[in-house]
């Protein structure tokens, strides 16, 4: 490992690379700071770019963007009481508060430090438990495999979204999406049409797209022009009342245990397929509440509510890679789109990946680690100005969306199909964010739905059709029971009969 | 006689579509034989499973409707379907059609400037800019810096 993570550094401690991760930092404050521009958004209309470049560098620029896009969330949460990314939702309690009260900048700065020390801590993490889980991995079989896959998909599907039905319907949709194309085992085509373009699948990168950036166009267009010109009006006001006074050292060294708190609980959280930083926010905010010296500050302005919610949702940012490069599993649909990064580069995520290319991944989880560098000096440098250039109307930013949606996807396979593929998914996704159904299960069991019919396929050759194997076996068994107990607990939690809330 | 909501209706139209890719199965999806020995997880089982289960769930979805009155009762989540949604789909797919006939560059500054008409732009100056520069840029960073073959268009003669 050392002599791998040593070549990882060298790898990584490039011109090219370090202007990479300013470029992708820099892109993902502004995104984030533009509210309803998501972290998922950017880097699923900038994966392509990825993919014209080396592996060193096209991987950390998206990881650069969406540390950048999460941080940059915090941004209009605590200046306008808007969250630029769901992950910033916790962000709003006391960051506007603050705001209101003149101390903007103390929340902005205080909302940096804590998020640059939740995300280190989150990456050292990683750096040095991801291989030693990958090796333990390797020893696991087809059966334990599916096992984990249900687990996956059980956990995702009953935790994303308000409703455990409309969450396991979104997961069945994105297995049998698929499906389409060539069937794993024996190569027998499924759902095509007879046409030549559906014989590799639905491409990811289209759908993706479809249903992040085009959706949202979508959205936003059906709005009427009044609706459209209040909600810029109401964020130009915002943004003219910040508070110019700097946190002082007293008041950060007052938040540290809050920190270093929540910097554990969003690490495990991350490491957990389909939690994501919404949940750890939200579970850093609670315990901080519960801990703290002044719980009656919670929610009218706390610096340490600031922190608490911004460390534990970067605190994800690196252990959600865990289960990705140790198991191949994405936990949240950025990680997806990871994936989706790394198989295109050739880097297969799951147990050989740190024996087949251990110093490139090294490098990968190192750059994250100069990411949280360039953060803390982009981000302090740079906060007023980021809080002006995301006063930018959507109906300026859309556009421009629109036509590299276009680009990016055709540049993929020079191909007219692939555009329209994505117009479908566009509409679909609109369709799915009308009714609420969540789309991560879509998206995590669509880019998983192969391996996992594979694990189930060769699991059944291996016992000749006999599905007892699944619970002979202890890990699959266990993991199993844990799958059931989840949709047991989310079916109790809010029953398919019963309403949603 | 009870109102259907909003609920009941999409879990209706799932259940009506899944239910039609079930009945594509046989003719879509090939089941061979390896020998003389059946395989025992055949291709067709999968997209069987997986539309089974959808199939379930929106009848439930469907069903829970008259169990709970409550359920949907105040509409989509997301607000109402709005007509003027249909717009920027019809834009969006006139652009697709530009691109393939005139080409990446002039289909994307017609689109542009059309997208943000649409979406309320009304400052001349910022809407001219922005559909001059996105075409700019398209060609500058995925023309030249990334080589991606632009489209050229079937119409436009190779000029763009």
């Amino acid at each position: 490992m050392w002599a791998q993570l040593a070549q990882g550094l060298l790898l990584c401690l490039r011109f090219d690379v370090l202007a990479v991760l300013v470029i992708g930092m820099s892109l993902g404050i502004v995104v984030g700071g533009l509210p309803g521009l998501t972290a998922a958004m950017a880097v699923a209309v900038l994966l392509p770019i990825s993919f014209f470049v080396e592996p060193v560098l096209g991987i950390p620029f998206l990881l650069a963007i969406t540390k950048g896009a999460i941080f940059g969330g915090s941004i209009p949460a605590i200046l306008i009481n808007t969250p630029g990314t769901g992950a910033a939702a916790a962000t709003v309690l006391d960051g506007y508060p603050l705001a209101q009260q003149g101390k903007a900048r103390k929340a902005l700065e205080m909302a940096l430090y804590s998020s640059v020390i939740g995300d280190t801590f989150s990456d050292l993490v990683t750096i040095f438990i991801a291989g030693a889980i990958a090796a333990v991995a390797i020893l696991v079989g087809p059966p334990e495999y599916f096992a984990i896959f249900v687990f996956s998909f059980a956990i995702i599907s009953c935790v994303t979204g308000r409703s455990v039905l409309r969450g396991l319907m979104s997961a069945a949709l994105g297995l049998f999406l698929s499906s389409v194309g060539l069937d794993p085992l024996i190569g027998v085509r499924r759902f095509t049409f007879g046409s030549v373009d559906m014989t590799g699948g639905i491409s990811f990168i289209a759908m993706l797209i479809g249903i992040f950036a085009l959706s949202e166009i979508f959205l936003y267009a059906e709005r009427s022009r009044e609706e459209r010109n209040t909600e810029d009006e109401k964020h130009k006001a915002a943004w003219q009342a910040e508070g110019n006074e700097p946190l002082t050292l007293e008041e950060f060294k007052s938040c540290g245990r809050t920190i270093s708190r929540s910097a554990v609980v969003g690490t495990i959280i991350g490491a957990i397929p389909g939690l994501g930083q919404v949940v750890a926010a939200f579970v850093s905010y609670g315990l901080a509440y519960r801990r703290s010296k002044e719980p009656e500050r919670f929610g009218k302005g706390s610096l340490e509510g600031v922190a608490a919610a911004e460390t534990g949702n970067n605190a994800v940012n690196g252990s959600s890679l865990i289960p990705l490069l140790s198991f191949g599993i994405p936990g949240d649909v950025v990680t997806a789109v990871l994936f989706a990064a790394f198989m295109v580069q050739g880097l297969r995520p799951g147990p050989r990946l740190f024996e087949e290319h251990g110093a490139i991944v090294y490098s990968i989880l190192i750059a994250m680690l100069l990411c949280n560098v360039l953060m803390l000096v982009l981000g302090f440098f740079s906060l007023r100005y980021v809080a002006l250039i995301a006063r930018f109307p959507k109906k300026a930013v859309f556009p421009v969306v629109a036509a590299f949606c276009v680009v990016g996807t055709y540049a993929l396979n020079n191909s007219f199909f692939d555009v329209k593929v994505m117009l479908v998914f566009g509409v679909v996704g609109y369709f799915l964010r009308k009714f609420d159904f969540p789309v991560a299960p879509l998206i995590i069991t669509f880019i998983l739905g192969r391996a996992f019919e594979s694990s189930l396929g060769q699991s059944l050759i291996m016992g000749d059709g006999d599905l007892s194997l699944f619970v002979r076996r202890p890990i699959s068994l266990v993991f199993i029971l844990l799958a059931a107990g989840i949709v047991v607990w989310g079916a109790r939690r809010r029953s398919p009969l019963a309403g949603d809330e | 006689m009870k109102r259907f909501q909003w609920e009941t209706w999409v879990g209706l139209a799932v259940l009506v579509i899944s239910l039609a890719g079930l009945a594509l199965i046989p003719s879509q999806v090939l089941t061979r034989k390896v020998g003389e020995r059946t395989i025992p997880f055949p291709p067709s089982a999968f997209p069987f499973l997986t539309l089974s289960v959808l199939a379930l769930m929106a009848a439930l979805m469907a069903a829970r409707n008259w169990f709970s009155p409550s359920a949907g009762s105040e509409g989509p989540p997301g607000g109402p379907l709005r007509t003027r949604a249909l717009v920027p789909v019809a834009t969006f797919a006139l652009y697709i059609l530009l691109v393939e006939w005139f080409g990446m560059l002039p289909a994307t500054l017609v689109a542009v400037a059309l997208f943000a008409f649409q979406l309320g732009l009304r400052e001349w100056r910022t809407l001219a800019l922005i559909a001059l520069l996105t075409p700019l840029f398209i060609w500058v960073f995925f023309g030249r810096f990334l080589g991606v073959v632009l489209p050229e268009g079937r119409l436009s003669g190779g000029v763009f």
